[in-house]
């Protein structure tokens, strides 16, 4: 995996700007070809990054992207090429859709707007696709759509991210335009059809996967985010004037006709869409915002971090938040009835002994419950469930009562731009029994685990990236790699009846262990995976209590006997929420392995953690490993 | 040799769960979709239906952007994964937009946008059919042009068995029937101007 350098080096532009100052003494502004080929606004209008040879090398792969055929590599070969093209455009018959204008809009108006003497000589442009693209867009405003985290989908587990075009120049003015009619324009990766989520997760930080950028129907992406998925979807609505929001539908129409490549973890959506906002609009520095990996949730804290940029924040609950509001308005009667759907069991006659307000309320929670229940039947033509709901919608049409419309105020602590970043640093204190001191280190590259504060993330899941623990003993003066985890995934939901979720944990990576079989340590390397439910033991869901069975499938060299392990056992805990900010968590982990010399290795931790500024967060716990023993005091920074 | 048969089975007991989690991951969207193509049936019910069905010069999954993001079997809506959407939805910005698919330009832009409009969105708006309103009924409104839809939204419960006949009413006799009834009611056949059937 490469992690690359995203924005100009500040202190190379400074350096920059120290070596040309009398060029810029001279021009307020740079306005030749030469000057405007290392401008900043260039290489982020081409999407160049400095290349790890030197230079610079574009991110749009498509030779079709650029003018000149070394452009790729070559800012200013490039810049004349297309200075070129453009004057030349009048000597030349295109083809409909060919015209350097139709192709590179964003960058005509650009050399009008900065090169000094750019007057291309008139001639007709046939952009039929373009034309299009701009009718159908109307584009008056913009938002950043947000859809929120999902663990159980390996491609939204840490958000996802596009931009919203409205033809309504004011957020709430749907009296000409319901917000479905906007669209979504989209960066994602093109993943072939049934490719499996190890080869996803793999290939997608590795760039396998060309990205594209497609314009959908806004409706598109709320069937897909909020019902299907049950996902929360929030919407930053930029403060844009109409000449900045016409520039980003340019530039996005250049970007969007080259391919990418998808990284995972550095151009991803979130990438492209801060990019093509900042290289339209050159007022909104967000790209030095973002930390050099970023995900989608890194975008929204960005924006929010511009003053004025956001002018407001709109939140469209999922189906799911839709259900439970509809089921707290019934009383234990009522929720039990909707409660028998999830059999798909329409009990008629128990009905019409309600009230007709009364059934009302059961019909619409209920239609609502079995859509969100049956995610399926958007594409499924028979099904138990689909005639259920059918029976409920004849029902619902009978009854001529109004809806009561559900008014679900924006729940604040979940808003995502107020949640900690995405990155974490630590440092531990350590102890064991032997008196023995240690300082530990911590490092996660994303994203969230079960005891980091919870606002702006999802609660009883995590998903983390890269993270590394290691601990320096002072007596051994000895470092130690404690264990470092490519993926880690845990999702523990309360399972109920309105929702029968799994709970499950996976940790891929490395782990260094001491038991009776591993005296001297040993390096494990493989996969955990664990699967079972989690109970609320209270109607807060503030305290819960899973019960997992979890596997391990490791390799080490320093086993005695094979070098593989495999084990299984128990994984139980409680995790109990203080408060948004607090959090603890008691839990055992108990594995068998009944080969060789192996017998059990046996892991219990409790940890206490809180959050005392969103970006900062303190922690204890004490550990009992096969009784290697140890109490860790953490201090944690969010960046 | 017992002990090789407890690694065996661990492995295989380890592997499974990575299996039913890996399809826990994809959401149970795998590839049910493509149970059984009896996508055909429909058109026969739509012959026989006495109601007067509009001819389009176009299949619902003939032309432009629908085709591209939905797939041909016209079951597919969410049936592939997130992934899966996003590998059909492999056209650029510029050329998603428009009628590049579309073999026939002589179709109608109202019929193609409100076909699509109710494919994607048939499942929301069958609940906010039944219950008269919803954002799901207003936007419908707003595609057919009509000026009053609280009166479009009571006036589509109240031909709700019409408009869905049975649970396997497809997206395009919604259509037909929803234009159907309009057609019939005083103030929506004056009002709904974008419904063009010449």
């Amino acid at each position: 995996m490469s992690f690359r350098i995203q924005k100009p080096q500040p202190l190379l532009g400074l350096l920059f700007l120290l070596l040309n100052w009398n060029a810029f003494a001279l021009e307020s502004r740079p306005d030749t070809i030469e000057s405007l080929a290392k401008s900043e606004q260039w290489l982020f209008l081409m999407h160049y990054q400095p290349s790890t040879w030197g230079g610079y090398k574009g991110l749009a792969t498509s030779p079709k992207f650029y003018a000149h055929p070394e452009g790729r590599t070559h800012p200013k070969k490039e810049l004349q090429a297309l200075v070129q093209l453009f004057n030349e455009a009048h000597q030349n018959s295109y083809k409909v859709d060919q015209h350097p204008r139709c192709r590179f809009p964003f960058r005509f108006k650009w050399l009008k707007r900065n090169l000094k003497g750019f007057a291309p000589t008139e001639s007709p442009a046939n952009c039929e696709l373009y034309d299009l693209y701009i009718d159908k867009h109307n584009a008056k405003s913009i938002g950043i759509s947000f859809s929120s985290y999902n663990v159980n989908s390996p491609s939204s587990a840490f958000g996802h991210t596009l931009i919203k075009v409205s033809s309504n120049k004011n957020l709430n003015d749907h009296s000409k335009k319901t917000e479905l009619l906007d669209r979504g324009i989209n960066y994602a990766s093109n993943i072939p059809d049934g490719v499996n989520p190890i080869w996803y997760a793999v290939g997608g930080l590795a760039g396998f996967f060309p990205g594209t950028f497609s314009s959908v129907p806004y409706y598109f992406k709320v069937r897909e985010y909020n019902d299907y998925e049950a996902r929360d979807i929030w919407t930053y609505h930029l403060d844009l004037n109409q000449t900045e929001v016409d520039d980003l539908m340019d530039q996005l129409w250049e970007l969007g006709n080259s391919p990418y490549d998808y990284y995972f973890l550095t151009e991803n959506c979130a990438y492209y869409v801060l990019r093509g906002l900042q290289a339209a609009v050159p007022r909104i520095q967000v790209m030095d915002k973002v930390p050099f990996w970023m995900i989608p949730g890194d975008t929204v804290r960005a924006l929010a971090k511009v003053p004025g940029l956001v002018k407001a924040v709109d939140y469209r609950p999922s189906i799911r938040t839709q259900v439970f509001a509809r089921l707290d308005k019934l009383n234990p009667d009522q929720a039990e009835w909707v409660k028998d759907l999830a059999s798909n069991k329409v009990n008629t006659s128990a009905l019409s002994t309600f009230s007709e307000s009364q059934q009302r309320d059961m019909l619409d929670a209920g239609l609502d419950f079995i859509e969100l229940i049956n995610p399926d039947d958007y594409y499924e033509k028979e099904s138990p469930s689909l005639k259920a709901k059918f029976k409920l919608l004849q029902l619902r049409a009978r009854n001529p009562l109004e809806t009561l419309s559900l008014q679900i105020p924006l729940p604040e602590q979940a808003q995502p731009d107020r949640g900690h970043e995405s990155a974490r640093w630590g440092l531990v204190g350590r102890t064991d029994t032997l008196g023995h001191f240690g300082l530990g280190f911590d490092m996660r590259f994303a994203l969230h685990d079960v005891l980091d504060g919870e606002v702006g993330y999802m609660r009883n899941a995590g998903v983390g990236f890269f993270h590394i623990e290691g601990t320096y003993w002072e007596e051994q003066n000895e470092f130690i790699l404690d264990s470092f985890a490519a993926l880690e995934v845990i999702a523990l939901p309360a399972y109920s009846y309105y929702q029968p979720n799994k709970s499950w944990k996976m940790i891929f990576g490395h782990e260094r262990r001491i038991d009776e079989n591993c005296l001297s340590a040993c390096d494990l390397f493989g996969i955990e995976l664990a699967s079972g439910r989690t109970y609320a033991l209270t109607s807060q869901e503030d305290l819960l209590i899973y019960g997992l069975i979890t596997t391990e499938l490791k390799w080490s060299r320093h086993l005695p006997g094979s070098d593989f392990l495999a084990g299984v056992g128990p994984d139980v805990g409680l995790l109990y929420h203080w408060s948004l900010n607090t959090k603890s968590i008691l839990q055992y982990k108990h594995y068998f392995y009944l080969g060789d010399q192996r017998e059990v290795y046996r892991s219990g931790l409790a940890e206490l953690r809180s959050t005392i500024t969103t970006n900062w967060s303190l922690g204890v716990s004490f550990q009992n490993n096969e009784g290697h023993k140890s109490v860790n005091l953490k201090l944690f920074n969010y960046f | 040799m017992k002990m090789n048969l407890v690694k065996v089975l661990s492995i295989v007991v380890t592997a499974l769960l990575a299996v039913s989690l890996s399809a826990n991951a994809k959401g149970k969207k795998g590839h049910k979709g493509h149970k059984g193509h009896k996508g055909h049936k429909h058109k026969k019910e739509m012959m026989m239906d006495k109601e007067a069905t509009f001819e389009r010069k176009y299949g619902l999954a003939g032309c432009g952007l629908g085709s591209i993001v939905m797939g041909k079997d016209g079951n597919q809506v969410f049936a592939a994964t997130t992934n899966n959407i996003y590998g059909i939805e492999s056209t650029i910005v510029g050329i998603t937009f428009g009628t590049s698919n579309c073999t026939d330009p002589g179709h109608k832009e109202w019929a193609w946008n409100v076909d699509q409009f109710v494919k994607t969105n048939k499942v929301t708006l069958a609940s906010d059919m039944a219950r008269g309103s919803g954002e799901s009924v207003a936007t419908l409104s707003q595609l057919l042009g009509c000026q009053n839809s609280e009166h479009f939204g009571r006036t589509m419960k109240a031909n709700f068995s019409t408009i869905f006949p049975n649970e396997r009413v497809q997206p395009m006799q919604i259509t037909d029937s929803v234009v159907n009834v309009l057609l019939r009611d005083k103030e929506l056949s004056q009002s709904c101007t974008n419904v063009d059937l010449g």
